[in-house]
């Protein structure tokens, strides 16, 4: 299922984040970062919510509008009921759709803005999502100060909150078309090697992207997954070869870069919501506003599962969705 | 690709765990925890006049305490996390679990929070050491008596 | 001399921990919960009494030691008043640990909050 835009544009964004991707090497790209966890409140849940109402009225203060100017929000997050965007919306106070796909939260919301921006059923809208450290670590896996040992293959939540202004006004990017994901389950389960669980997914969607526009991977000067990590960005390599012949080119994955792997203790890279967006929103975009990048296809992926069915044995399945950015003279 | 050719593909591109440095850290920082144990004991017995017995009792709960605040204190977990079964293994990675999930869980108030939550990962220590003891006790007073 | 004995018994059974975490899908929560049986197991034959005296702390500080003191309870009141012993007695040499657990845990929770 992939989808063409005539008329949407991504106008403006902005990126809150935590302390430790303040201190990798896209810090400077960032719209604010805090130095601790909790900013200013009390509980993980309630600073992941933070992060969403940040993001969001930091953007507005951009696009010099209120609330009352945007038709929608779609926010998405990593928590049960996904509450985070739940009580930012509360606060923010616009009509809201909650969506869920786990670290491919971002570009699902962005595909279903973008696909009502064309219909002409909104004029505007807003795709946020967000992810925090902690707040994963507790539901997911362990009380945050418990230093259970985890493997190489284990990522590094990370912390922050995305969001971006989508018009048929051309400015910013542009959304050229997009592809929704197919979920797909090869029966994997090592809740500790996500990479290896999205990377089917991923290589699903590029293919059916590419096969449905008719292009080669040469076409996009960046492929750009979410947060496959280090190991996984190998595997989707020759997953995607050996699977569906597809020679990956231009590619990079967004954990890798929001950390500077060698220094800072993130194991094999990022994950979370809110990373793919982190990433792409501050670097990606701006190096295509500088020219230095005209067509980007951003592969956010995701893994479905819960804490319960992993208990159960049950594979985790994953889905990935792709958007085509590109460049306005 | 089937199930398992794609295992093999994953665990191909999968760095391997230092499994003989974690082996060797794990001996040395549980072996200097048996040895402070030891040196724990024999400070109790020696100052307070007491017997082994009763030394060895206050020695569990002054490293239950340790645990306990270290974890409090906040770098514990990096402790552990380097360590690994050396501080896990030890009566301290007991405290460590209890005191991590009473942290993390008292906002969530007195009975639903902390009461329920406490012995989130301790609890399966207590639950099968006791049904262990009930299985193993009945068999040796079955075999040889009391 | 019980130092070096306390350190090599305490240093194996931590070692053994580790290349069990290692090389299995097992997590921290399984190992604890494997030593201790063990430890319970050990003194179905009064073996475990055995490494206490060899080692001192050494065997008393794993969690092995805590499935050693459950079954050493039980049988010890066991062998006071029958098998009933073995029911009633069992917390009674473990329930410092656990109360000092419990207390310092509920006590500190309010004193301290999570970092990380």
């Amino acid at each position: 299922m992939t989808f063409r835009y005539n008329n949407v544009y991504i106008n403006e964004v902005s990126t809150v984040t935590g302390p430790y991707e303040a201190k990798g090497p896209l810090s400077k790209y960032f719209d604010k970062s805090y130095d601790d966890l909790y900013f200013g409140m009390n509980t993980w849940e309630q600073a992941e919510s933070k992060l969403i109402e940040e993001s969001v009225d930091i953007l507005l203060t951009k696009i010099k509008r209120t609330k009352f100017d945007i038709d929608l929000l779609i926010s998405g997050d990593l928590l049960n009921q996904i509450v985070a965007s739940n009580y930012a919306s509360s606060s923010l106070g616009m009509p809201y759709f909650g969506i869920y796909s786990a670290c491919a939260t971002s570009v699902e919301g962005l595909i279903i803005g973008a696909n009502m921006i064309e219909a002409k059923q909104i004029k505007n809208c807003i795709c946020s999502t967000s992810s925090h450290n902690n707040a994963a670590e507790k539901q997911f896996r362990y009380p945050t100060e418990y230093g259970g040992p985890k493997p190489k293959t284990a990522t590094f939540t990370s912390t922050g909150g995305a969001s971006a202004y989508l018009d048929s006004k051309k400015a910013g990017v542009r959304i050229e078309s997009a592809t929704v994901g197919i979920t797909t389950d090869i029966g994997f389960k090592d809740v500790y090697h996500m990479g290896a669980a999205m990377a089917p997914a991923a290589a699903s969607t590029i293919y059916r992207h590419l096969r449905d526009t008719k292009r080669e991977p040469g076409y996009y000067d960046l492929i750009i997954t979410g947060d496959l990590g280090v190991i996984g960005k190998e595997i989707l390599k020759e997953y995607i070869k050996t699977e569906y012949g597809v020679k990956l080119k231009n590619y990079d994955d967004a954990a890798c870069m929001i950390y500077d792997l060698k220094k800072q203790p993130v194991y094999s890279g990022a994950s979370g919501p809110a990373c793919a967006p982190l990433v792409t929103y501050s670097y990606i975009l701006k190096k295509m506003k500088n020219g230095e990048l005209d067509r980007v296809l951003l592969v956010a992926t995701g893994a479905l599962m819960s804490q319960t069915t992993v208990n159960t044995k049950l594979s985790i399945p994953s889905i990935a969705h792709a958007i085509s950015l590109e460049a306005i003279e | 690709m089937d199930k398992n050719k794609y295992k093999e593909l994953v665990s191909r591109k999968t760095p391997k765990e230092n499994v003989l440095y974690n082996a060797m850290i794990a001996f040395f920082v549980g072996g200097i925890m048996g040895m402070i144990g030891q040196f724990l004991i024999d400070i109790y017995t020696f100052f307070f006049h007491i017997s082994t017995s009763e030394a060895a009792v206050f020695m569990i709960i002054t490293l239950i305490f340790l645990g306990c605040l270290l974890t409090c204190l906040g770098f514990f977990d990096k402790w552990v996390h380097f360590a690994r079964c050396g501080l896990i293994v030890p009566i301290t990675g007991f405290a460590h679990s209890m005191m991590s999930a009473a942290l993390e869980y008292r906002k969530e108030g007195l009975v639903t929070g902390i009461g329920a939550n406490m012995l989130k990962l301790a609890g399966t220590v207590i639950i099968y050491g006791v049904l262990s003891a009930y299985i193993f006790g009945t068999l040796r007073l079955l075999m040889l008596g009391a | 001399m019980i130092y070096l004995n306390a350190f090599l018994f305490s240093g194996i059974v931590c070692l053994i921990g580790q290349l069990i975490l290692d090389n299995t899908k097992l997590t921290p929560g399984h190992i604890t919960t494997i030593f201790v049986v063990l430890g319970s197991f050990l003194d179905i034959f009064n073996i475990y009494d055995k490494f206490i005296l060899w080692a001192g702390g050494g065997a008393l500080v794993p969690i092995t030691s805590f499935g050693h003191l459950l079954i050493h309870g039980g049988l010890q009141t066991a062998g006071d008043i029958g098998y009933m012993g073995l029911v009633t007695g069992m917390f009674n040499l473990t329930a410092s640990g656990i109360t000092a657990a419990i207390v310092f845990s509920f006590v500190l929770s309010f004193i301290f909050k999570p970092k990380d």
